[in-house]
């Protein structure tokens, strides 16, 4: 299975250079879909969708390989090479924006710049870091996975009942955008939240912009404050947009940020 | 006609509806602000409706909630505009946890901008209890699988080990007693040697058949050593033994093997026999039994029939299960395992054993294809 098919890349658009739209966890690359139309008249675009997501190739899914950012750090760099991207930009939402930043220093010279949506390099407190989340919230949230209660089931109940002899049933189940292996996901969940990347921060070598949202659960205002003084040439604009996902909910104010930072 | 147009101007019928449910209600603006909760919701969470106003809807999630709302939740709202049936659980201000199954509605303006949001929520205290208890259930029956796996495969090993085992001591009274024949003997005691001699060939017989179940069970099958053979005088002679043995019982034989089958000769002559021995003991006291044999270009096919009372059709069901003997036992000398074993071995041969029992005659027939494509290299050896 090629590359492509494993993460269901897209390209549209055209011009130069190329711009990379990384979802984060939950969704797939329709988390896009408000934003990159936007580039696609100057640019070229490229979504796809992390292994386990959407309609990457599960298959391809190895619980080692994805035991860290790294796995799916890698898989980008292999799209990028597949694609010959050069002096590329990376658009990361929420962990993704970390997966941006392995990219940057795996694959030198693919990117010259990273925008990152959402981002945190640790979720949880650790003395005067303040990430948002105590130990133990976190590992409340990951054992509410483990139980697979909570709604997770419902974005999973199609692949758990397993009915592919009755596609229509997957098919009306209204959640399916956020559909993903239930496994994966809890995997993706706890490399995701017990994630810790802030040694990485001060070797980003290349231009970064942090969209920091008002009133984000999951990356609170003191996460991008953070970034912004660890990484070296990096901007923070501070959006009006509340929530975690201003991609979707304030697609507007998204693009601009970007387009004036590129 | 729009659904606004719709409301009649009942006086505060609706208001009351809203504030007195069962259900909780929340109106929230685009950005996830509350704008109005009912009385249920704010029960619920042990607030009034004043300190629920203007908070968002997530924060009063658990932990795994909130991070649901954000990551998929909030998303599909604007994507596909709803969602529903979405298991969450309520932190109340006094720490309790309030299960609920929510569905959320996104208006939208004429633009397709988002306006509002609509909640519902249902308490799923009992469902909650009943979806734990089920997955409680499905963890403990995956455990006992699991286990259960286990133990057959350690029994099935020792089986094997065991029949292995066995072997030796019995190759020695085997031999003990061929050599007291030779010498000279009593008659009583010639009677013992030759009683001892066939009990320690029973014994071998027996162990062959639980190494061949074990076999069979521990999945790699029965292993065959392949051979194009003539296969009339081979099963002459099964028959020749079995007249022996049943003394005063007819074997008829209508035998067509003029071509040789690609087979492994042993193999068959122990289905021949485990079939003929079933039709013996089985069938009609005094009963003639009847072998058929016989081979074309395409196929070899072996039956043998015998006359007696039908096999009901549940027993007919687990006729090849190992251990199946069947409802009449008056002779329970066998393990139960020789029909079992012979369609272990028309499985190994590509081949299938089937019954038909009638008033008539019950007959069991084995039939394989001769042709040798589709088998491996290993086969020849």
């Amino acid at each position: 299975m090629g590359v492509k098919a494993r993460n269901n890349v897209v390209v549209k658009g055209r011009g130069k250079p190329s711009i990379v739209f990384s979802h984060g966890y939950g969704c797939d690359q329709n988390m896009w879909r408000f934003v990159a139309p936007a580039f696609e008249d100057r640019f070229q675009t490229v979504l796809f969708d992390h292994v386990g997501a959407g309609h990457s190739d599960l298959s391809a899914y190895s619980d080692k390989k994805y035991s860290t950012l790294d796995g799916y750090a890698d898989d980008i760099v292999e799209i990028a090479a597949e694609l010959g991207l050069k002096d590329a930009i990376f658009v990361g939402h929420s962990v993704s924006a970390m997966i941006g930043m392995l990219v940057s220093e795996k694959a030198p010279g693919r990117f010259k710049s990273l925008v990152m949506v959402g981002p945190s390099p640790c979720y949880i407190d650790d003395g005067d870091y303040v990430g948002g989340f105590s130990r133990s919230q976190i590992d409340e949230l990951l054992a509410s996975l483990d139980e697979n209660h909570l709604g997770w089931s419902m974005a999973m109940a199609p692949v758990i009942m397993g009915n592919s002899d009755r596609p229509e049933l997957a098919e009306e189940l209204a959640n399916s955008f956020c559909r993903t292996d239930p496994k994966i996901a809890k995997q993706f969940a706890r490399v995701t939240f017990l994630s810790d990347l802030r040694g990485h921060l001060s070797k980003v070598r290349i231009p970064c912009l942090i969209l920091q949202c008002s009133d984000d659960v999951i990356a609170p205002e003191s996460v991008g404050t953070y970034l912004h003084a660890a990484i070296p040439e990096s901007t923070l604009v501070n959006m009006k947009a509340i929530g975690h996902c201003p991609n979707l909910s304030a697609p507007e104010e998204t693009i601009e940020a970007i387009q004036a930072f590129l | 006609m729009s659904v606004d147009d719709a409301i009649p101007a009942a006086d505060g019928e609706f208001e009351d509806f809203f504030e007195n449910s069962i259900n909780g209600y929340l109106i929230a603006s685009a950005d996830g602000s509350i704008l109005r909760a009912n009385a249920r919701v704010a029960s619920w969470l042990g607030l009034t409706m004043a300190q629920v106003e203007g908070t968002r809807f997530s924060s009063h999630l658990t932990i795994g909630g909130k991070i649901l709302y954000e990551t998929h939740l909030s998303p599909l709202l604007r994507m596909q505009g709803s969602f529903s049936e979405v298991a969450l659980e309520l932190a109340g201000a006094d720490g309790s946890r309030i299960p609920v199954f929510a569905n959320g509605l996104e208006r939208r303006d004429p633009e397709g901008r988002p306006s509002s949001l609509h909640l519902t929520l249902f308490k799923g205290e009992q469902r909650k209890q009943y979806e734990d208890n089920l997955r409680m259930a499905r963890d403990a029956a995956e455990d006992i699988l699991t286990n259960e796996r286990r133990t057959s495969a350690l029994r099935e090993q020792f089986i094997a080990v065991l029949g292995h085992d066995l072997r030796n001591p019995l190759g020695a009274i085997t031999m003990g007693t061929a050599l007291l024949k030779e010498g000279q003997l009593g008659e009583d005691q010639a009677m013992l040697v030759d009683i001892m001699s066939q009990s320690a060939s029973r014994i071998s017989d027996l162990i062959a058949d639980v190494m061949d179940f074990a076999r069979g069970q521990l999945g790699d099958g029965i292993s065959l050593t392949r051979d194009r053979v003539l296969l009339e005088p081979l099963l002459h002679h099964v028959v020749e033994e079995l007249r022996s043995l049943a003394r005063g019982r007819i074997i008829t034989t209508y035998f067509d093997l003029l071509l040789p089958v690609h087979c492994d000769p042993v193999r068959i002559c122990q289905l021949l026999s485990n079939l003929a021995s079933n039709a013996l003991t089985h069938g009609e006291s005094g009963g003639t039994v009847t072998v058929r044999a016989r081979v074309d270009q395409d196929h070899f096919e072996l039956s043998v029939s015998n006359a007696g009372t039908p096999i009901p059709q549940a027993a007919v069901e687990r006729l090849f299960h190992p251990f199946s003997r069947g409802e009449v036992q008056e002779e329970s000398s066998g393990l139960g395992l020789g029909l079992y074993i012979a369609s272990q071995i028309a499985k190994a041969h590509g081949g299938n054993l089937s019954v038909i029992s009638v008033v008539e005659e019950t007959r069991f027939t084995f039939q394989m294809p001769i042709l040798e494509n589709g088998e491996t290299a290993v086969d020849q050896d």
